[in-house]
């Protein structure tokens, strides 16, 4: 038997690792097809970035599967091309991404002043220069409605998560399936439903009040939802203990299943703000748009973040678009923090 | 030790296990039960609404409003037309593009996710597939319109070029820009994120002995997913599919932004002009008589119906997946 | 150390329980019935100063153990002792596991299976493996399962498919309960069956060694009999490894046996011997405690 020290001076080694020595065929092959992919361009009508990315791809896997083949055989060389194609999918998935990210800090920084976070439209129209006016009022009417559509939503979504895990009663089916359902709801849908319900037929014009409804009514599946994972991840030895103690369901529940999901419950809250603070579709049918902050929210129009982008988007001028990509890229922000804090809060460690 | 029979004899009835909740336990059931009704509630009251007040429309038009593919409101007293057909048309066009585009797409991101990634860049690339899912779709409808749109009319031209001759992609007149294909385009971005989530954690989910029996024999990686990750994965892909096709059927504003709305019927994907129905409904709300805004609430029902048919039908598959992991 | 055995001049009555006895005797009768394989010069299989690491974690060490061709070896020990892992890095699955490390040399007819550059999946079709839970794939039929490796390697086999399934099936002792039902999907079987079919679909790839990861240990009695007789039939043609828990088995099945035990550390191989030897003989105080059913 050998004694420790002889173990221990041996060192861990992972041979299967793929070896920078073992890339150099490939590598040349790559090379052979950027080589053959000029030259195809250069003698043939075939132009364009398509015309390179496309002739490399088909180089560069045939030239690595036909290497595969020759050493290892027909599944190798299958091998290689599913690998390749992957890549490609991959590749091909993230630069629209990419293009998405850039495209607004490049095009929203151009109109990104400190005057646009006081300033209105008030004085200015969408095709003045980027020097005026601002978005301001489109900040604090995005607030309005997200703070309204969440002090609506909140105890719905909270309430429902609960009867879902905690009471787990007979109607739980068809409630999950309805919390399903309702997350389908398209969003021009919810808008033309308050607008059938409360505008139509009655004297009510929209208003800042009223365009929260479609939002409340987007945010509840999500919040249920993630309200409704959080709360299942409650170890129930902590329910048990309460009602072992002598306390109430609604006690136990309240003062120790609640708390303890706390983190989790804030993130379905911001992962349902983040769902609706994008959306424009609903405040088109519920909501008058208006160039400066309207603190009344019972009556009158009320601009927001995604309705600034409208417009400066039906506007058209090169202003009026510069505008809506300053609008998008404070937008952008604010969903991203969201989801970066949703994130955070999400995997802080229940107390 | 007691026998069977007669153990099964001396064994006394069972007791019902009873207990009187405490009024605030009482109450706090209630308080539950009711407020989840509130989505029963909510999804109730959509239907009816719509369904009510665009009740006219049906009524007026009958079966027609589905069928025909005129929309015009009478003008001068004239007689109006409402047929949802060609922006239903257009909605199927429309989101059969994103899908054809968009669910390969995301079938390979997500293989690669799962099995090819390598360990330090997965964790990133799932966050940025995340991320992708939070854009607002105007974000998505700018984009297109400005970016997108001069390389997609490149691409339309080269499908036309090379493909002309089948008669989806045959055009009467070179007018490439905003067409069903840039909208489905656009689409096909915007339903990644949903697709490649579902996707990866499905084939995340796959036996990992059958993924041993398969590379015990021999199997390369390739040859792995194609042998057991598919075979179990494929419905709940399907799934997935079906959530992407939810989404894009209801989209507005993205392809209100880059699509040429037209109230006919196009087939042909790569021509300029089309329509769903959600962007005939912001399209024509603004000028719309009172006739024809119930005939609008009408056409919500239509695509209410339809979204919730997808949406549920998806869940049912995704869900159904998951479980047996068959 | 002392040797009790030696002292007792090769008696083992003081010292050892009956259950070692049985043991012994059951070995000593598979030693007399085996009859002299005829596996092919060369397909032995040698594992030289073998080390697994999980991460950090040092899970086995130093194992060095020689299988002689057309050999039944045993590996037994209590759980944890690293005789999974060993097997593991026998056919290359332990590199599978993200934080998997090793050391060491596994030779197959005299090269390394480790050496840079070799194609991994042609070592797996050398060496087979046969898992704990039966995994046959449910998306195929009994014969497409048979079938599966050649279909997943794209390779063809000399003899035709229908010769093909009958001789593995045969081998692995199920062709007369499915040779009727081939189109029929393979999670209708008994787990036993499942299991036949798993060995079965092994064989259509031609191994030079099976391992086998406690192939037994999820099924009922009977099942197992049958396919401890399978194993009998299948080391006259190639190198078996099998790990198990139940030394009733290893004394049934194998020819050698090795011993693995951990003392909170990592996993060593302890003793290696001809299995009545060290089932009647352990040269080892662990072993004898072991096999006498003192501990694990």
């Amino acid at each position: 038997m050998t004694t420790i020290t002889n173990l221990n001076s041996v060192k861990p080694t992972k041979p299967w690792k793929v070896t920078k020595r073992q890339l150099i065929p490939s590598l040349t092959l790559l090379l052979a097809a950027a080589i053959a992919t000029y030259v195809v361009v250069a003698v043939t009508p075939m132009k364009g970035k398509l015309a390179y990315a496309l002739l490399f791809f088909i180089f560069g896997t045939g030239f690595q599967s036909a290497l595969s083949w020759s050493k290892r055989g027909k599944s190798a060389a299958t091998d290689t091309i599913a690998a390749a194609i992957m890549m490609t999918g991959g590749i091909l998935v993230f630069l629209p991404v990419a293009s998405l990210l850039i495209t607004t800090i490049v095009k929203g920084s151009k109109g990104l002043r400190l005057q646009i976070f006081t300033n209105t439209m008030e004085k200015t129209s969408y095709s003045d220069p980027l020097t005026t006016g601002g978005l301001l009022h489109a900040i604090i009417g995005t607030l309005f409605l997200v703070l309204i559509a969440t002090a609506i939503s909140l105890p719905l979504s909270i309430l429902t998560a609960l009867y879902l895990t905690e009471i787990k009663g007979k109607a739980s089916a068809l409630i999950q399936f309805l919390v399903q359902a309702m997350s389908g709801v398209p969003s021009v849908v919810a808008g033309i439903f308050i607008y059938a319900a409360l505008l139509l037929t009655t004297d009510l014009r929209g208003s800042t009040i009223i365009g929260a409804l479609p939002l409340a009514i987007l945010m509840i599946p999500t919040v249920t939802r993630t309200a409704q994972e959080v709360l299942l991840l409650v170890p129930n030895e902590l329910r048990e203990a309460g009602l072992a103690l002598g306390a109430t369901q609604w006690k136990t529940v309240a003062t120790i299943v609640v708390p303890a999901a706390r983190n989790g419950l804030i993130t379905a809250v911001i992962l349902g703000v983040a769902r609706i603070a994008g959306e424009t579709a609903p405040l088109l049918f519920t909501l008058g748009t208006s160039d400066k902050i309207n603190w009344n929210i019972f009556s009158g129009g009320q601009n927001a973040l995604p309705y600034y982008v409208w417009s400066g988007l039906i506007d058209g001028t090169e202003s009026g678009l510069a505008r809506s990509w300053t609008g998008i890229l404070v937008l952008l922000i604010l969903v991203l923090t969201l989801f970066v804090s949703a994130r955070s809060f999400g995997s802080r460690k229940v107390k | 030790m007691i026998s069977a029979a007669a153990l099964a004899k001396s064994t006394p009835e069972k007791r019902l296990i009873t207990t009187k909740p405490r009024t605030s336990d009482v109450i706090f059931r209630g308080v539950l039960t009711t407020m989840s009704m509130s989505s029963l509630l909510i999804l109730t009251l959509i239907g009816l609404f719509l369904s009510l007040r665009g009740f006219q429309a049906f009524q007026t038009q009958g079966i027609g409003f589905i069928t025909k593919v005129d929309w015009s409101a009478g003008v001068d007293g004239g007689a109006d037309t409402f047929g949802l057909g060609a922006m239903i048309i257009g909605t199927l066009l429309i989101s059969a593009t994103a899908l054809v585009i968009g669910v390969p797409l995301s079938v390979l991101t997500a293989l690669y996710l799962t099995f090819y990634a390598p360990e330090s860049l997965k964790r990133s690339l799932v966050t940025l597939v995340d991320l992708m899912a939070s854009f607002p779709s105007i974000l998505y409808g700018l984009w297109g319109f400005i970016v997108l749109m001069p390389m997609a009319e490149y691409w339309a031209q080269l499908i036309h070029k090379y493909l002309g001759w089948i008669p989806l992609f045959s055009i009467p007149s070179p007018a490439y820009a905003r067409s069903p294909f840039i909208a489905g385009l656009v689409l096909a971005i915007m339903i990644i994120p949903i697709v490649t989530s579902v996707s990866r954690e499905i084939f995340n989910q796959t036996p990992l002995d059958r993924i041993q029996a398969a590379y015990a024999l021999g199997a390369t990686r390739w040859a792995m997913i194609k042998a057991v990750v598919l075979p179990f994965g494929a419905s709940g892909v399907v799934g997935g599919a079906m959530l992407g096709l939810g989404r894009a059927l209801g989209e507005t504003v993205a392809v209100y932004s880059v699509l040429n709305i037209v109230f006919k019927v196009n087939f042909q994907v790569l021509y300029g002009f089309g329509g769903n129905i959600a962007s005939m409904i912001v399209g024509k709300w603004g000028e719309a008589s009172l006739t024809e805004s119930k005939a609008l609430l009408a056409a919500g029902f239509v695509l209410f119906v339809m979204t919730l048919i997808v949406n549920l039908l998806a869940n049912f598959i995704v869900r159904r997946t998951v479980k047996t992991g068959k | 150390m002392s040797n009790v055995n030696e002292e007792n001049n090769g008696e083992d009555m003081s010292t050892t329980s009956p259950s070692t006895n049985s043991l012994s005797s059951v070995a000593a009768q598979h030693a007399a019935n085996r009859q002299p394989g005829n596996a092919p010069l060369g397909s032995g299989l040698e594992a030289r100063g073998i080390h697994a690491w999980f991460g950090k974690h040092h899970a086995l060490a130093d194992v060095s153990l020689d299988f002689a061709a057309g050999t039944v070896t045993a590996l037994i020990g209590p759980s944890g002792c690293g005789k999974s892992t060993f097997i593991r890095t026998l056919n290359r699955m332990h590199e599978f596991i993200p934080s998997a490390a090793m050391a060491g040399e596994v030779l197959l007819d005299g090269k390394d299976i480790y050496e840079p550059g070799i194609d991994v999946t042609k070592i797996r079709l050398q060496i087979g493996m046969v898992f704990q839970k039966p995994n046959p794939f449910p998306s195929m039929t009994i014969g497409q399962n048979v079938l599966s490796g050649l279909k997943l390697a794209q390779i063809k086999s000399p003899k035709s498919n229908d010769d093909l399934l009958e001789e593995c099936l045969t081998r692995a002792g199920l062709w007369g309960e499915v040779k009727d039902r081939l189109g029929a999907h393979a999670a209708g079987l008994s787990g036993g069956q499942q299991q036949r079919l798993c060995i079965a679909r092994s064989l259509a790839v031609n191994p030079k060694v099976l391992l086998m990861d406690e192939p037994c240990s999820a099924l009922d009695p009977g099942s197992t009999l049958r396919i401890e007789d399978t194993i009998g039939q299948l080391a006259k043609t190639m190198t078996i490894i099998i790990v198990t828990h139940n030394m009733q088995q290893a004394a049934r099945v194998s020819d050698y046996t090795a011993f693995f035990l951990s003392d909170g550390g990592p996993g060593q191989m302890i003793e290696v011997g001809p299995t009545n030897e060290m089932f009647s003989r352990p040269k080892d105080e662990r072993t004898e405690n072991y096999v006498s059913g003192r501990f694990g």
